[in-house]
């Protein structure tokens, strides 16, 4: 198991220099922790998201992600991290398989059928499994986001507003699988303002504009 | 390494089933070069009108079709995605790459329609009018991909792209033009091969800079 850490010191972000989505936030995320990012619309949550997944750059402030002490660039993060948001659009003229071969390609990672062919069983996209992206509905969209973001195995699972599109069933598959991760010290990240998503989390921030120099998260929810 | 190939080789497949980007260039390329056949007479045009429309022609078309390597992924959405599975060196010389066959494609489809059309002038030096046509290709998707990652945030990105690559464009185009003017009448073989290593030189030049350049580009 790898012993990952994301660090966060004093980040701030600004899109146009004067106004800020959030200042000064420092947070520290270990193995084994369910880390729920909260707070209302437009308190930047997604952004600072983005920033962890080091897709986009603080403009105060420093992320760094250590494995065993030592730093890990960009370039060997995004093989240990998964996105699931609704702002994460699919290649949408491939169908599943094709899209996790291609992905795969892309990340420089081997390719499995089997192993993709039985998460996306599990996650009930089978019947689908000929049809292109583009003609899935918002839910099987979202299906197929973690089918995506699991499949590469990462240490480190973002997620925003992940149950959004799903039924009764994924949910319950998601949660699970947020669960084993945590069993297996893996990290996941959640930004959210549901209360049954909330509810995963042993550790939170809060960020919002009137209290954006929040200092710390909470030890617990 | 292998991940500009899987960038290039996403954007082949996705281009084979929409083909927009091919039918657009083609298109536009047999459209125009109608227009001059129908404008000019072929047993009035002369060599240096020859070389002048078949580059107005290359340049339009490429303008057209090349910038949608990185708006489409703009316009789709697709651009996060990309940034989380791959690095920016491996998405700017996938770009390229594509970029380079849509060129090489335009280059081809422009030569044959001329050769077509003005069977009257023939050239002499074919091999070196060839040689000038792929690395003048080289250059124009060099400029293309940092022009068309730059304008894909932009809102006129239509009427950005040709005005951004323009100047960067001229010098290749003078010298492109004039190596092609003298490679179609057997003329000089000595400044033809010079003039090739200008647009080499030139297009290596453009290519460094921009990808050192392409990750300030590509990062918010």
């Amino acid at each position: 198991m790898k012993r990952i850490e994301i660090l966060g010191k004093g980040i701030s972000k600004s899109y146009n220099g004067i106004d800020y989505v959030f200042q000064n936030l420092s947070f520290e995320i270990c193995n084994g922790d369910v880390f729920g990012v909260f707070g209302p619309n437009g308190s930047g949550k997604s952004t600072l998201l983005k920033i962890i997944a080091r897709i986009l750059l603080p403009t105060e402030g420093k992320i760094t992600i250590v494995n065993e002490g030592n730093e890990i660039p960009f370039e060997k993060q995004r093989l240990l991290q998964g996105l699931v948001a609704p702002y994460l659009v699919l290649f949408e003229e491939f169908n599943p398989i094709e899209h996790i071969k291609i992905s795969a390609n892309i990340l420089g990672k081997d390719f499995n059928a089997e192993k993709a062919n039985e998460l996306i069983d599990k996650f009930g996209l089978e019947d689908a499994v000929a049809k292109h992206i583009k003609e899935f509905s918002s839910g099987m969209k979202q299906r197929m986001k973690f089918i995506l973001a699991l499949y590469f195995e990462p240490e480190i699972l973002l997620l925003d507003e992940p149950f959004t599109n799903l039924d009764e069933k994924g949910i319950q598959y998601v949660e699970e699988c947020i669960k084993e991760f945590q069993s297996q010290g893996k990290i996941v990240v959640i930004a959210t303002n549901d209360k049954r998503e909330a509810s995963l989390c042993n550790k939170y921030i809060r960020i919002g504009k009137s209290t954006a120099n929040e200092p710390d998260f909470h030890p617990s929810v | 390494m292998k991940g500009f190939l899987a960038v290039a080789y996403k954007d082949l497949q996705i281009e084979f089933r929409n083909r927009y980007t091919l039918t657009t260039t083609i298109l536009f390329t047999l459209i125009s070069t109608t227009i001059v056949n129908f404008s000019i007479p072929s047993n009035l045009i002369q060599t240096q009108v020859y070389s002048g429309m078949l580059w107005i022609v290359i340049f339009f078309a490429s303008m057209t079709g090349m910038m949608r390597a990185f708006v489409s992924e703009e316009e789709k959405g697709t651009t996060l995605l990309l940034k989380m599975l791959s690095t920016p060196y491996a998405v700017f010389f996938g770009k390229f790459l594509f970029n380079l066959l849509i060129s090489i494609l335009v280059n081809l489809t422009s030569i044959l329609m001329f050769m077509l059309f003005f069977d009257k002038i023939s050239i002499k030096y074919f091999h070196l009018f060839a040689l000038t046509m792929l690395v003048a290709g080289i250059g124009i998707a060099g400029c293309s991909t940092i022009i068309g990652a730059i304008v894909s945030r932009a809102n006129v990105k239509g009427a950005l792209f040709p005005i951004l690559s323009l100047p960067i464009l001229i010098p290749l185009l003078m010298v492109g033009i004039e190596a092609t003017q003298f490679s179609i009448v057997g003329k000089d073989l000595k400044l033809i091969l010079q003039d090739n290593i200008v647009i080499f030189a030139y297009s290596g030049l453009l290519i460094t800079l921009s990808s050192l350049l392409f990750e300030f580009v590509w990062k918010e």
